[in-house]
């Protein structure tokens, strides 16, 4: 497994899905709320990503504009941030942030921390007291997983190899009624969108919650779900079947 | 009223229990592109010439053919006479049997070649033929040709593939079919490391509208290989005896150094067969391979007596004309609907395709699926195939379902056909 990779996973797939966090959560939703703020992860030879806070609502991007960040954290190297991620390092904030960068994320009851940990806990559960916990862990696991397949797919070394044969276009990921996702191939790269597809070429879907978490969780496998109709793959094919080599891949970085 | 799949459902459901995937590989609903998977049977029970039956009971004109085994029709009583003979005798035994050398002989003689060393499926002598390669020009690399299909030997796959490493790629150059610039420069920027060049007749991978090689490429590239000592594989696991009965290589005015065949070699006994020219028979004598079955007399018997059957009626022609008449049937029934039906490749072996704004294939597996739970078995994603038992009046028939699948296709899609219109 390569620091690297785990570190744009870590940023864009496991913190990324706080933006559905918040949507899915209420009461997470109003911890997002205590403060508006951009914080920057700056990663030697990693990830350089933002992440916003606004008005409750979470967005986690690339910082490709020269974008201002309130707090920038520099994390050395991507086995440092992976550490950070894990909660066994804590990066030194630059001067002019570190007041806010010690009232959002310097102690365990921080609102940053406490989404993060709340976040941490519905994606481990793996028994449900009822069936509307199980949907939010299902998909909140269903977006990781989406975006956990751009970032696999453009940074580790050999799911690079079916990355790139990817055509061009949109392949539509769903779960039937619960949720919605986009993976795009452009100018060389995988990008995931958690928004519903316009122009797909190709669609997989999960039948229903059952058969998404079955399959996120490893207790059931794809063909057999293809064969009885629950997971449903149509289009150009080849484009699911190369992002199904990636897909085999990102389960070690999502651990 | 359309094919029901009861008992299809109840025996994938126990296969699923006790084989990986239900049906796994090329004949499986995953890898066999069964869009959606409700459309499409799953377990056939028995077959008769250019038809078969499913457990249900429903019955099919088959154009997959078995992906291509079935060339002169299921249940061919000369071939199934032939085997059965032979089986009377003796199958695996301790000895190879007479038939054996019948069967090289006959076969090295049709496809003008000096030897014919026998295995039991396409991979294992796409596979021989590598190993031949290298062992007889002391180079590693091997030239694919993007879009090919050899099999699923890890030297076939890429590093992402499950279950093949890195390693098992390292030495492979990649360029595109129809690219003489192409091959000229992988060539000279891999000097002397180049054993060998696998390529199919012609292009035909899925999901892409088959591809004819230019005028002149195959001479091109033979007098290339040549020149840069680097053996010339054709893989005519797929087109072997289908457009030529001497081999895809004569069909296209060149000589390959090796050949492989498979599928249609014994109308669906099991043997595959790796043929050559003289200068490489110490190599296939000298690099070790053999498999328990390799030398079995049933299938022998059964590929001589489809081969001489073959010759005999002059089955390429039949193949191209029946191709011909379904593909031309098809296209006025879809001209006439304003459905833009592309057909591609050899027409014994087309390959259809609808297209669409979106190129995401949606109507066309819409259409396919709509002509299968009608009763005629074709495929999204593969080129077709054509067998000696399909009749002008099968071809007719076919072209009927088909076309009043069209008619479905257009009654549910109207928007989109305006689109496409």
């Amino acid at each position: 497994m390569s620091a690297r990779t785990k570190a744009f996973v870590n940023l864009y797939a496991a913190i990324g899905t706080l933006e559905k966090y918040v949507e899915l959560v209420p009461e997470a939703k109003e911890i997002a709320k205590q403060q508006n703020i951009v914080v920057r992860f700056k990663v030697n030879d990693g990830p350089d990503g933002l992440i916003e806070f606004k008005d409750g609502n979470v967005r986690v991007f690339p910082r490709e504009n020269n974008e201002r960040a309130d707090i920038v954290l520099p994390c050395k190297s991507p086995e440092f941030f992976n550490n950070v991620v894990d909660g066994k390092a804590m990066p030194i904030p630059t001067l002019p942030g570190i007041l806010k960068a010690l009232k959002f994320m310097g102690k365990p009851t921080s609102p940053f921390n406490v989404l993060t940990a709340g976040m941490t806990e519905v994606l481990r559960r793996t028994e449900f007291a009822n069936e509307e916990k199980k949907k939010v862990t299902t998909v909140l696991s269903f977006y990781a997983m989406v975006k956990g397949i751009a970032q696999v797919g453009n940074n580790d070394r050999i799911a690079r190899f079916a990355m790139k044969r990817l055509e061009d276009g949109e392949i539509s990921v769903a779960i039937r009624d619960a949720a919605y996702a986009t993976l795009t191939k452009k100018d060389g790269q995988l990008f995931a969108t958690l928004e519903k597809s316009t122009k797909p070429r190709a669609f997989m879907t999960f039948g229903d919650i059952d058969t998404a978490w079955g399959l996120i969780s490893g207790q059931i496998d794809a063909m057999s779900c293809i064969s009885a109709g629950t997971l449903e793959t149509a289009g150009q094919m080849l484009l699911l079947d190369n992002v199904n080599k990636i897909l085999n891949i990102v389960p070690k970085y999502l651990q | 009223m359309t094919y029901i799949y009861n008992k299809n459902v109840e025996t994938m459901i126990r296969a699923g229990k006790v084989i990986p995937s239900g049906v796994y590989g090329h004949l499986g609903p995953a890898e066999g592109c069964m869009i959606p998977s409700s459309a499409f049977p799953f377990f056939a029970a028995k077959g008769q010439g250019a038809e078969f039956w499913d457990v249900d009971g429903n019955r099919f004109i088959d154009f997959m053919c078995a992906y291509g085994p079935n060339i002169l029709g299921y249940n061919d009583p000369d071939v199934d006479a032939a085997a059965q003979a032979q089986a009377k005798l003796g199958n695996c035994m301790t000895l190879p049997a007479p038939v054996t050398v019948d069967f090289a002989e006959y076969l090295t003689q049709l496809v003008k070649k000096d030897w014919a060393f026998f295995c039991k499926n396409g991979g294992d002598v796409t596979s021989f033929a590598i190993m031949i390669s290298r062992y007889y020009t002391g180079r590693k690399k091997i030239i694919f040709l993007k879009g090919y299909y050899h099999g699923v030997a890890p030297w076939t796959q890429h590093p992402d593939t499950p279950g093949t490493i890195e390693e098992d790629c390292k030495n492979g150059l990649y360029i595109p079919f129809n690219d003489i610039e192409a091959l000229k420069e992988v060539i000279a920027r891999n000097k002397d490391k180049i054993a060998c060049l696998i390529a199919t007749p012609y292009m035909h991978g899925n999901f892409t509208d088959n591809e004819l090689p230019k005028e002149g490429y195959w001479q091109e590239v033979r007098k290339i290989c040549t020149e840069n000592g680097i053996i010339l594989i054709f893989d005519d696991i797929r087109c072997g005896f289908r457009m030529d009965m001497h081999g895809s290589d004569t069909y296209f005015g060149i000589e390959a150094d090796l050949i492989t065949f498979c599928k249609a070699l014994a109308n669906g006994y099991n043997v595959s067969a790796l043929c050559g020219k003289a200068f490489l028979k110490g190599a296939a004598s000298t690099v070790p391979y053999t498999g328990s079955y390799w030398l079995s007399a049933v299938p022998f018997a059964a590929g001589l007596a489809c081969l001489q059957k073959l010759e005999k009626l002059n089955a390429v022609a039949h193949f191209e004309k029946m191709g011909t008449r379904l593909i031309t049937g098809l296209q006025k029934a879809a001209k006439a609907r304003n459905i833009p039906l592309i057909a591609s490749g050899h027409p014994a072996m087309f390959y259809l395709r609808i297209d669409d704004e979106l190129k995401n294939f949606r109507l066309h597996q819409e259409w396919i699926a709509e002509c299968v739970k009608r009763g005629v078995f074709l495929t999204n994603h593969h080129n077709h195939f054509i067998c000696y038992a399909m009749t002008p009046e099968i071809i007719d028939e076919a072209i009927g379902i088909c076309t009043e699948a069209m008619d479905v296709l257009v009654r549910n899609n109207p928007d989109k056909f305006d689109k496409i219109k």
